[in-house]
């Protein structure tokens, strides 16, 4: 009797073993395939993306010689983008600091006059979605931003009004702001990129 | 010390194979390759999958004012107005005409998958007026030429395109409810049609 009992031990350690080994793989395979994929399509890595302050750019947005995580990216992601060839896209979802923008707390954007052809930025929720506000005002750009005498500029962005240029936040939650450089210098090209100062992001206050 | 731990691990429980690792390790790679690739085939939230409901085949369209009401994609910048045009050269060319009267205007083109393989931009100093022939990606017969028909070649100056579907965008900067009325003139001027043999 304890022989057989001995023999069916071994044969049930046997099996453990193998199914052990088995969830090792299929552990390893799924999760680390799976998550490796998926931060690499959302987030990036220094291959890929660019961060110049609190700003992040695909540098091959809209290429024809894109590398397959930014095409599943922006396939994902379901904007449509000038090329970085043309236009530079940078997306903030932090402040300076690296804390992350949320409508509960008031920000200053300032910066010197950016070297484009054309340039906006638009305040949005944390899905792309546009903030609703009665003043009906999403962004500012080039053509209608309003400059200090020193040649910067300062956006603020709070939920109540605020005078000079304000961008309402409402009660978004998280907010995402997105810069859009037309024919600036071209982000794949690191050194001119770095060139360019783009607009810092200061927090004023929380409540 | 160390050993010891070791000892009292490896008693405790039993190390893995490691040419199972080495394979879940490979298998991972394999994966990770796999899904990095097949999510623009399979992703139905690509801004061609959401825009093709909203635009006619071969048809210039002048999108509303972009509001928190009317946004048809994540991230689109509202002080830009836009006209679409869905094109397909499947059937035949498709031709594109585009005014840019100024700067911050443009043309793209971007096929289903986002790729842009044509851009253009307005000039500061003059209005630029783009003709564009969109011909299918692959090599297909169309009919004769116009010259070998006998007739007149086009006097307009066109440029060739492949690309056989996606959207052709124009942007302009929308200044203002003031100049509102200037900017849908211009984008009216634009034109997207399929073309005769």
């Amino acid at each position: 009797m304890p022989f057989v009992l001995h023999q069916l031990r071994k044969k049930a350690l046997i099996v453990i073993n193998r199914l052990s080994d088995l969830a090792i793989f299929l552990g390893v395979v799924l999760i680390g395939g799976l998550i490796s994929s998926w931060y690499m399509v959302s987030a990036g890595s220094s291959l890929t993306t660019r961060s110049i302050g609190p700003w992040v750019t695909w540098m091959a947005e809209g290429r024809s010689d894109a590398d397959p995580y930014t095409r599943a990216h922006f396939a994902r992601a379901g904007t449509l983008n000038l090329s970085t060839e043309l236009a530079g896209t940078y997306i903030a979802s932090h402040d300076s600091e690296g804390i992350r923008l949320h409508s509960s707390c008031e920000y200053s954007i300032k910066g010197q006059e950016i070297d484009a052809r054309w340039w906006s930025i638009t305040a949005f929720d944390d899905k792309g979605r546009l903030i609703p506000n009665p003043a009906g005002r999403y962004s500012f750009t080039s053509d209608t931003v309003t400059l200090e005498p020193d040649n910067t500029f300062i956006v603020t962005l709070a939920r109540d009004a605020r005078s000079g240029n304000w961008l309402p936040t409402g009660g978004a939650g998280r907010l995402t702001l997105v810069l859009t450089v037309l024919e600036g210098p071209d982000p794949a090209i690191g050194g001119e990129a770095e060139a360019m100062s783009l607009p810092s992001i200061k927090r004023v206050a929380c409540r | 010390m160390m050993t010891s731990v070791f000892r009292w691990l490896t008693k405790k429980f039993r190390l893995p194979n490691l040419r199972i690792v080495l394979a879940a390790l490979c298998a991972m790679g394999i994966l990770h390759i796999l899904t990095t690739l097949t999510v623009p085939l399979f992703s139905v939230t690509t801004a061609f999958a959401r825009l093709e409901p909203l635009l006619p085949v071969n048809e210039m369209k002048i999108l509303p004012p972009v509001t928190p009401d009317a946004q048809p994609l994540p991230f689109l910048t509202p002080d830009v107005r836009y006209a679409m045009c869905r094109y397909d050269s499947t059937g035949g060319p498709v031709r594109v005409t585009a005014v840019l009267p100024g700067r911050g205007w443009s043309l793209a083109l971007h096929t289903p998958s986002g790729e842009n393989v044509y851009a253009a931009t307005g000039r500061d100093d003059r209005s630029t007026t783009l003709h564009l022939r969109i011909v299918p990606a692959e090599e297909r017969f169309f009919g004769l030429s116009p010259e070998a028909r006998g007739m007149a070649r086009p006097t307009t100056r066109m440029q060739t395109v492949e690309s056989t579907r996606g959207i052709a965008i124009i942007r302009a900067p929308d200044k203002g409810q003031a100049y509102r009325h200037i900017i849908e003139a211009d984008l009216l001027q634009a034109d997207c049609r399929s073309e005769p043999f």
